[in-house]
């Protein structure tokens, strides 16, 4: 099989699961950056994504690796919550919607199905179904049961305009106005600080800063503080010809100049900046934690007495407080301390000691009956034995039991059902168990209708590209699929469905084509005043 | 107890030539056509498995939800396709 980080799900995941960093900064910091038309962080993330970063890297054992790939994600602390998911489904209904008026004004004629079976599987899946999993994926983050998404360092961003500046960061860190995460006991609010001063060109010169900066450090450390410039343009006209912000920035107009006071110099100021930042901060300061956790854990897990010890007196430890919703852990607890390690080796790509680690809690959980974080870990573990490329059959046995676990929950658990059942088809995809795929899909559909509407699409396109391709599964699926598009009015994607099933040609039989053509005449006389608008 | 079966008979070409639903419990609008729906679909299962043994009764070749689908395949290939509720036997 392929290295696994070069199949789709491994991409995702290189994606996805990578170091957080929560961004504080000043308003006056923001108005400097929106002269370009963008954020601060929409401004830093493209530079994000290191392709081959080449950092030693030493986490638990003697032997230092080479890490290639690296990933920042960057956040403004306001957004590190769980997403609303009323507001989530509502974009996802904006997408769907957008997608079918799209693809129906652009269709003549849907291609027979001999045509379909001959092109490849990225030509024959639209396009919108990735981004459709995507954020499906992402109503999910922050959540207090994975440290993945708990920020691994913060930055704070100040600009040179503003007064007192040592004062602002500090108040910039004020406890209040963190997210939750910080205050409820689910992570370590003592995190990695950096300290950022920007200073925008069209505000005057640099020695003002400079001389800030040198206070800086005297305050908050030598190495903890930068200065990068920006806005170096004279008259912000400087078009980017590879405009690296659009894809952070999906609302823009299209005659918008984003980044136009941005000159090579600045991208370049940036981009090393953000470099060092990883190369000489986060990823250092991640395996020291690692090293740290990790000599914690063997004292006092590892070793025959100590798993004994664990084993028998394990009921009435502090660290855990029985509520409702099964026990919380606190970061405090040792079985944070070992996901937190767990998931800090996966980020830094030591799926080894990853793998180790989620099991040794996997079995705690389990004893404790903390359901909702047993099936995190056994969904981490899954996908921990992908990366690995080891192990096929327990890889889909720990991504069945997380799912299973997510359901049994009810509704708390069903959207973590959702995006581990996402990662799970992707995974047999990837191994070419397309049929079981489909079937998890199917698993996967739910009360929401629209959702399920596409899920059981994606289902069908499965089968189609199964070999030998099953096509009447394919036109079942879709006619399913149809049946769901309707009930939630989204006409066009259902009259799509149906003519694509019209066009399957060993269905001559006219059991399903008969079916398909009453439905179709259906739908048009029910919403003619739709289509002709 | 109450179950319905649904039973179909299919020629070589995919043509269904009998159709019929045996059974106590009321018809639902919605699921009327889903029956014939479920049926069709696992032909893709049976022409594959058909020629893989030799057995003429293939039980349970299929599920959706809680039906499962079996079929009966005669010499000339001609399927006797019916689909029952889980819990009969």
């Amino acid at each position: 099989m392929a290295d696994p980080a070069n199949t789709p799900l491994g991409k995702m995941l290189l994606e996805e699961i990578t170091p957080v960093v929560m961004v504080l900064c000043t308003p006056l910091l923001e108005q400097s950056c929106l002269k370009n038309g963008i954020s601060f962080v929409q401004m830093l993330s493209p530079f994000c994504d290191f392709t081959n970063i080449d950092v030693p890297v030493r986490t638990a054992s003697d032997q230092p690796y080479r890490l290639r790939k690296f990933k920042l994600r960057l956040f403004y602390s306001s957004d590190i919550r769980q997403p609303n998911l009323e507001v989530a489904k509502e974009r996802l209904k904006q997408v769907i919607t957008h997608a079918g008026e799209k693809i129906f004004l652009a269709s003549s004629e849907p291609s027979q199905v001999r045509d379909l079976l001959s092109r490849s599987e990225s030509e024959v899946l639209p396009s919108w179904f990735q981004f459709f999993n995507k954020e499906l994926v992402r109503t999910l983050s922050f959540s207090d049961h994975e440290a993945f998404d708990h920020p691994v360092a913060c930055l704070l961003v100040v600009s040179s305009k503003d007064d007192a500046p040592i004062n602002r960061f500090v108040d910039l860190f004020n406890t209040n106005k963190l997210p939750s995460l910080f205050n409820d006991g689910a992570m370590d609010p003592k995190i990695l600080k950096h300290y950022l001063l920007l200073h925008d060109d069209q505000d005057g010169p640099l020695d003002k800063a400079t001389k800030l900066l040198s206070e800086m450090r005297n305050a908050f450390g030598q190495n903890d503080c930068q200065i990068v410039c920006i806005n170096s343009s004279q008259d912000g006209q400087i078009h980017h010809q590879d405009n690296p912000w659009a894809p952070f920035k999906p609302d823009a107009l299209p005659t918008e100049n984003l980044g136009g006071f941005l000159n090579q110099d600045d991208l370049n100021e940036i981009k090393d900046f953000l470099l060092e930042l990883s190369s000489k901060h986060i990823i250092p300061y991640m395996e020291q934690k690692i090293r740290v956790l990790n000599q914690q854990v063997s004292a006092t897990r590892k070793g025959f007495r100590n798993q004994i010890k664990n084993l028998w007196w394990r009921k009435g430890k502090d660290d855990i407080v029985d509520t409702t919703n099964g026990p919380v852990y606190t970061f405090n607890s040792i079985e944070s301390h070992i996901r937190i390690l767990g998931d800090y080796a996966f980020m830094l790509g030591d799926y080894e000691l990853a793998l180790s680690n989620y099991r040794l809690i996997s079995t705690d959980y389990k004893l404790d009956k903390a359901w909702k974080r047993y099936a995190g870990v056994q969904e981490m573990m899954g996908l921990t034995y992908f990366m690995l490329d080891q192990s096929r059959k327990d890889a889909e046995y720990c991504m069945e039991n997380a799912f299973n676990t997510y359901l049994k929950l009810g509704s708390t658990g069903r959207q973590n059902a959702t995006r581990c059942g996402l990662w799970w088809v992707e995974m047999l995809k990837t191994r070419d168990q397309i049929k079981e795929a489909a079937t998890v899909y199917f698993r996967i559909c739910g009360e929401d209708t629209l959702h399920s509407a596409v899920l059981l699409e994606q289902a069908s396109f499965c089968y189609l590209l199964s070999k030998p391709p099953m096509l009447h599964k394919y036109g079942f699926h879709l006619v399913l699929s149809g049946d769901h598009y309707k009930k939630c009015d989204q006409i066009k994607h259902a009259i799509r469905t149906y003519r694509s099933i019209m066009f399957i040609s060993t269905l001559d039989s006219g059991m399903l084509y008969l079916a398909c053509m009453m439905l179709l005449s259906l739908i048009c006389w029910m919403s003619w005043p739709v289509l002709i608008s | 107890m109450t179950s319905t079966a649904c039973f179909i008979i299919v020629s070589r070409n995919d043509i269904p030539i009998y159709e019929a639903e045996v059974g106590s419990a009321a018809k639902r609008e919605d699921a009327a056509q889903l029956h014939q729906f479920i049926l069709h679909a696992a032909l893709d299962i049976v022409q594959d498995l058909a020629w893989t043994t030799s057995a003429m009764f293939l039980k349970a070749i299929d599920r959706f939800n809680d039906l499962v689908v079996s079929v009966y395949v005669t010499a000339g290939h001609i399927l006797y396709i019916y689909r029952t509720d889980l819990h009969m036997s």
